[in-house]
């Protein structure tokens, strides 16, 4: 199928496909997906511009259908969510401004790309090593160890601002869905800055960055952490999808077909995360996380050896590590649903049996 | 019909580029909800549908 604004013909086959594994994974982890979106649109012979553009339409689409889901589930801490975004969006604009400074000194790319590697790897290798000693042995200490303590008990600023109006605002609340019962708003957003900072540096949504912060830092179930995050990926994806079809690099038409599949994905990846335990999730997450940071790895030592066989190995190793991931949690949804089934199944002869045996002793005393 | 809907879309995102960005931003989110709605229908529907055959057979 011919594609007149992105000027490139696709099979929308191939980009459903990507949809669906893009959206299932960004239902079950959180992320917005950007860097498969992205790799995976290169892949299909999109051109980078609309690639990009395109990618950033789709995160924020696959987020919005992702977060109602969540909340559906009980899943979104809104408070939370918003004092992160408060902090984000100053965070984009000066992260833009330091990669516009390294783009004018010519040293954005090479920068880009090391931090890049560096960050996903190392986040990648946390969390996997991680579940690999949950799977030897159940820790006692909780995940993160004492880092959300540290972070709940950080007192920045007031506890309370008077307004004129004889009003208080608690500047101290409790956030009951991340099961938090007293943090300083300050922490959040300072947390939001950051990661918007690096996000807006690194041209991604930042969902990568949030999701484990959340749960190892803040001490967030990895349920609502996901969800807390998508909520945050929106406002990112809009901004970001805003800016890049002001300058017509957007392809709407792709973006809509990839979408269609990818709200499917997005449905079964959340439903997934009811039945799955947070050490798996983590430990899927950081797979793809570090199979990530492989796949920017190999694709910048492909452009400083300018070998076009290393991209292709690093965007194949990209998208099939994902596509395999995507279909390990498909997989578990229907062992979830089976198991489920069964049990129904049993509950129901126990009942009907309990129901027999009333029958048979009921009958003699009726006479 | 298609190829109009094309020249339009072409012309609207070169003459009025912060109209077109706001047009393909509301079109995604549109999208978004709906199809949120219509697999929340579907996935209901699926669900009563089991559980009267689950019914019917007990």
């Amino acid at each position: 199928m011919y594609f007149p604004i992105s000027d490139v013909t696709v099979s929308p086959l191939l980009l459903a496909l990507l949809g669906m594994i893009v959206g299932t994974m960004t239902g079950f982890f959180g992320v917005g997906g950007g860097f498969l979106i992205t790799g995976g649109l290169l892949v299909l012979g999109v051109p980078t511009i609309y690639a990009v553009g395109t990618g950033l339409l789709m995160v924020m689409g696959t987020a919005i259908t992702s977060t109602l889901r969540h909340r559906r589930l009980g899943n979104v801490d809104v408070r939370l969510a918003v004092l992160i975004v408060c902090g984000t969006i100053p965070g984009v604009f000066a992260g833009e401004r330091v990669n516009s400074a390294l783009s004018a000194a010519g040293i954005a790319g090479p920068v880009v790309g090391v931090v890049y590697f560096v960050l996903l790897l190392s986040l990648g290798a946390l969390m996997t090593g991680n579940w690999l000693r949950q799977l030897r042995y159940r820790p006692r200490r909780p995940v993160g160890g004492g880092l959300p303590g540290w972070f709940q008990r950080l007192r920045i600023g007031p506890a309370r601002l008077r307004m004129p109006g004889r009003r208080t605002i608690n500047l101290r609340p409790a956030f009951p869905n991340a099961g938090i019962a007293e943090m300083s708003a300050f922490t959040p957003m300072f947390a939001g800055f950051v990661i918007g900072f690096i996000a807006a540096l690194l041209g991604a949504g930042g969902g990568f960055l949030l999701m484990p912060f959340l749960v190892y830092g803040l001490g967030v179930p990895p349920a609502v952490a996901i969800g807390t995050d998508l909520f945050q990926i929106i406002i990112t994806g809009t901004l970001g999808a805003f800016l890049y079809s002001l300058s017509g690099s957007v392809d709407p038409i792709i973006a809509v077909i990839m979408f269609a599949a990818a709200s499917v994905g997005t449905q079964l990846g959340a439903l997934t995360t009811r039945f799955v335990n947070a050490g798996r999730i983590l430990g899927l997450f950081g797979i793809t996380v570090l199979n990530a940071g492989v796949a920017v790895g190999l694709g910048q030592l492909g452009g400083v050896l300018d070998s076009s066989l290393l991209a292709q190995i690093s965007q194949g190793l990209l998208l099939g590590v994902s596509g395999i991931v995507a279909a390990t949690i498909l997989a578990l949804l229907l062992a979830a649903a089976a198991v489920r089934a069964r049990r129904g199944r049993r509950l129901a002869r126990l009942r009907a049996a309990r129901r027999r045996r009333a029958g048979i002793t009921q009958a003699p005393a009726g006479v | 019909m298609y190829q109009t809907l094309l020249q339009f879309l072409l012309q609207l995102s070169s003459a009025r580029p912060e109209l077109w960005s706001l047009a393909v931003i509301a079109l995604m989110a549109l999208t978004a909800v709906a199809l949120y709605f219509f697999w929340d229908l579907v996935a209901r529907a699926v669900t009563l549908a089991a559980r009267i055959w689950n019914r019917s057979r007990s």
